[in-house]
């Protein structure tokens, strides 16, 4: 019975998920086109990025060609990512914890990904060879416990410890924090009291690929994956989805320095058209006036 | 100075939430170190106290009255609440929603924000100043007032505040305590942007309650739009002002200086902010001379409100700022100019440039530029003469933050200056990571009561101790020194934090423009043209 169940909660939290982060990304994505509100640096600008410059620096800049660099954008991006250059640059002092708590995430993903390949490999009849899966598989595992635990229990004590964080965290806060600890510490745990924990995790992903079950869970597993799938189905609903959120506040405001076009005016036309609702009496807004009309103040 | 929880916003007190002390301040380097030397802040009278909100940080910039009774509280409650509304909805609110609605929803509350904010880390880190205090507060409102169950979610999270006037009245002055420098966005690991929490916040008390400071809203985007200009001046006024101008600084320096106006098909209109043609009319006068010594076919605009680039709708108002520059674009329409060149003034640049751009529709949507890079190209051009041994004194730039952090020009201003003063020094931190000059946000313009103390010594502090460090070679009175800030506002607030701290006398410091320098480096200007006692 209770293999159905992990059966269940693993699609269950798989389709929360999905569902969760699609609705989260749609209802940002669908969100009206904004005034201008870029910021530099703008890491597109292909020479002058390094010091911040914009195409605003050339004379009659809007008859000269964009010289736009979207290697620069990836490169700035994968810094973010992997290095979390923002928080290095800006606070020391949460830094290491926040990286190893996200390079621990990271390697839980890749590690989660390569079994799913292999999984996925051997439904297809196919066997890969355990020096391509297993092997970094296991390394990846390593890492991502041992970096996730130190990185989740840091941030939780920093939290807990350090007056401007603690006035700031909400339950939530010290919640996804928790539960990251147990994900990570538990498949820690698992791994150094359990031989073939990984081959344990690899076998129950096999029996979800393929909807079969008759898999039985130790106890360190049974947390472990517990918590992953808790973690999975709770993510969209938590701040934790920012790094969904981070693509929109780089691309779609900080470096969006797109100039009006047709098409955009069109949009910008049928936003003007809108009814104003705002009461003040400096507006003449009445909630039938549009836009337009309160802005010639007619 | 005492910790200050979130939630105490609400409480109702008769001492301040967190009062200012000057020596909670961080120190500034000699000779401005001592407390006791430093003039102190105009103290409220008790009528003030008595008539005006007051209980923030006992810092009073907006004069707003206190309610006469209960039902009044009660309306100011229910139009707050409907103006969160309707910063959320897409009709009323589409010129920022999606911003907004990303700072507010993903927010990791790591404070990474306050170590890069000037005005939180200059006052000793009160708590009130933190970059997320104010964004936080807002963000549990919203939650609790405009999302399904949100009150009971508030209770659970225990992230519960309480909504009245109080709340309200504090959190109106505190949307005043920022400059919109949008440093904190700079240093933000998701991209969010607390300045923007401050705009929109100042939006909800204009555009829903009506509450807006006298200088920004009455006196700044209402009377240039009813008489032609912030300053108050009407297009014969400004003509007037400029041709006397232009004969006075003709006769003293020995050149003729001719104002072309209302020039219809020029290449280029040129807006100023009219604050210069009153404060510092040196600066109108060094464009006419060095755009005549270059031969460019330019205008200036006497048609309200065109002979007046300020647009403090940006602060606080979006139908302001929308009234404003489509106005500014009409008339450029009407001259038919090929281009209309921003002055020295940093918000002008913002609003016009960019934020504009998805404003202006069909053919009002004239091509604008910066000033700085205009002139550049004339310097780099060698249309006009150059001396820079004219300019053999310590120079520093400022970096309006408006023109540089926002709108990504750094080098124009700064090859300018390397080519013609040498011994341009930076400030450290400079460029894109520049600080604010404490007045940004419309607070250079703000004066009511005791917020000049405050701007100058908490918001402006920082930018003081750069100037100082800048010129720590020479820190005495006898080497004149020269701050370059290419911006109206920026200079009006060092103009006030250099007379607060008697700093002409006591380190020989000087501000300006950029244009200044470029027409004291002309060899044809006989007599130097930077007056050193400009204060
Ligand atoms: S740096 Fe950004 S994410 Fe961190 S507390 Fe400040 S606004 Fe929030
Ligand atoms: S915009 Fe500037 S003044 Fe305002 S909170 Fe951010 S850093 Fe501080």
């Amino acid at each position: 019975m209770s293999e159905y169940i992990w059966l269940i909660a693993t699609y269950a939290s798989i389709g929360i998920f999905a569902l969760g982060m699609a609705v989260r990304v749609v209802r940002i994505a669908r969100l009206p086109l904004h005034l201008r509100w870029e910021l530099a640096p703008v890491p597109h600008e292909r020479d002058k990025h390094e010091y911040g410059g914009s195409f605003l620096e050339e004379p009659d800049w809007w008859m000269k060609p964009r010289e736009r660099s979207r290697m620069n954008e990836l490169l700035f991006m994968l810094k973010e990512i992997f290095f979390l250059h923002a928080v290095r640059k800006n606070n020391r002092r949460i830094w290491p914890f926040s990286l190893a708590f996200h390079t621990g995430l990271y390697c839980l993903f890749f590690m989660a990904c390569l079994l799913v390949a292999s999984a996925a490999m051997s439904a297809a009849g196919y066997a890969a060879p355990a020096a391509l899966i297993e092997t970094p598989a296991g390394i990846l595992g390593g890492a991502a416990y041992l970096l996730g635990s130190m990185g989740a229990l840091g941030m939780l004590v920093l939290r807990g410890l350090d007056r401007d964080l603690r006035s700031y965290s909400g339950l939530p806060a010290y919640l996804n924090l928790a539960v990251l600890f147990v994900l990570f510490a538990s498949g820690g745990f698992g791994m150094i009291i359990e031989d073939g924990f990984i081959g344990e995790m690899q076998r129950f992903i096999n029996a979800a690929m393929l909807a079969r079950p008759g898999l039985a869970l130790y106890h360190a597993a049974a947390i472990h994956l517990g918590a992953g799938l808790f973690f999975l189905a709770l993510l969209p609903f938590t701040s934790m989805v920012h790094f969904a959120a981070k693509f929109f506040t780089y691309h779609t405001v900080l470096w969006d320095d797109r100039r009006m076009d047709a098409a955009m005016e069109k949009e910008v036309g049928a936003l003007l058209g809108q009814p104003v609702g705002w009461k003040s009496s400096h507006l003449g807004a009445d909630g039938t006036k549009n836009w337009i009309d309160v802005v010639k103040g007619e | 100075m005492k910790p200050t929880r979130i939630k105490n916003i609400s409480k109702i007190t008769r001492e301040p939430l967190s009062a200012n002390e000057i020596d909670d301040l961080v120190p500034l380097p000699p000779p401005y170190d001592r407390v006791e030397d430093q003039p102190g802040w105009k103290q409220l009278t008790g009528e003030q106290r008595e008539a005006y909100a007051c209980d923030l940080d006992g810092v009073v910039a907006l004069s707003l009255p206190k309610p006469k009774n209960a039902e009044e509280e009660k309306q100011v409650v229910d139009s707050f609440v409907s103006g969160l509304r309707k910063l959320l909805s897409k009709e009323n609110n589409w010129t920022f929603l999606q911003p907004l609605t990303l700072t507010l929803d993903y927010c990791a509350r790591c404070q990474t924000c306050a170590q890069s904010c000037p005005v939180y880390q200059e006052s000793g880190g009160n708590e009130i100043y933190r970059p997320t205090y104010r964004s936080e507060i807002f963000r549990r409102l919203v939650k609790k007032y405009t999302k399904r169950g949100g009150a009971l979610l508030a209770k659970l999270k225990r992230e519960d505040i309480d909504l009245n006037w109080t709340t309200i009245s504090r959190l109106y002055e505190l949307s005043y305590r920022c400059t919109m420098c949008r440093r904190c966005a700079q240093a933000c690991p998701m991209g969010l942007d607390n300045g923007l929490i401050t705009h929109e916040l100042r939006k909800l008390f204009s555009q829903e309650l009506g509450w807006a400071p006298r200088e920004l809203h009455e006196k700044g985007t209402v009377q240039q739009l009813t008489v032609g200009s912030s300053t108050g001046m009407k297009p014969a006024v400004v003509r007037d002002n400029i041709s006397f101008m232009d004969e006075d600084l003709s006769e003293e320096l020995g050149i003729k200086i001719e104002t072309p106006w209302d020039v219809e098909g020029a290449d280029v209109l040129l807006i100023h902010n009219a604050g210069e043609i009153l404060a510092w009319p040196e600066n109108p006068a060094a464009f006419a001379i060095i755009l005549n010594a270059a031969g460019v076919k330019w205008t200036l605009s006497s048609e309200a409100p065109a002979y007046d680039g300020v647009n403090y709708g940006l602060f606080y108002d979006d139908f302001q700022l929308a009234r404003i520059v489509t106005r500014h674009m009409e008339v450029a329409k009407k001259l038919g100019v090929k281009k209309v060149i921003m002055g020295e003034c940093g918000h002008q640049h913002k609003a016009m440039m960019t934020i504009a751009d998805r404003i202006l529709t069909g053919n009002l949507n004239i091509p604008r530029e910066s000033s700085l890079t205009f002139i550049e190209d004339i310097v780099a051009s060698g249309r006009i003469a150059l001396d820079p041994s004219r300019n053999d004194f310590p120079v520093t730039l400022h970096d309006p933050c408006n023109i540089v952090r926002n709108l990504g020009i750094v080098e124009p201003q700064r090859r300018i200056l390397r080519k013609i003063c040498p011994r341009f020094r930076e400030m450290e931190p400079h460029g894109v990571n520049n600080y604010c000059c404490g007045g940004g946000g419309g607070a250079a313009i703000m004066s009511q009561h005791n917020f000049k103390d405050w701007r100058v010594s908490v918001s402006g502090r920082m930018k003081f101790r750069q100037i100082l460090e800048a010129f720590s070679d020479s820190p005495g009175p006898e080497i004149k020194k020269y701050v370059c800030a290419p911006c109206s506002n920026c200079k009006g607030q060092i103009r006030d934090i250099f007379e607060y701290y008697g700093a002409q006398e006591k380190s020989g410091l000087t501000y300006g423009g950029l244009v200044e320098l470029i027409v004291n480096a002309m060899p044809e200007i006989k007599t130097p043209y930077i007056k050193w006692d400009v204060t």
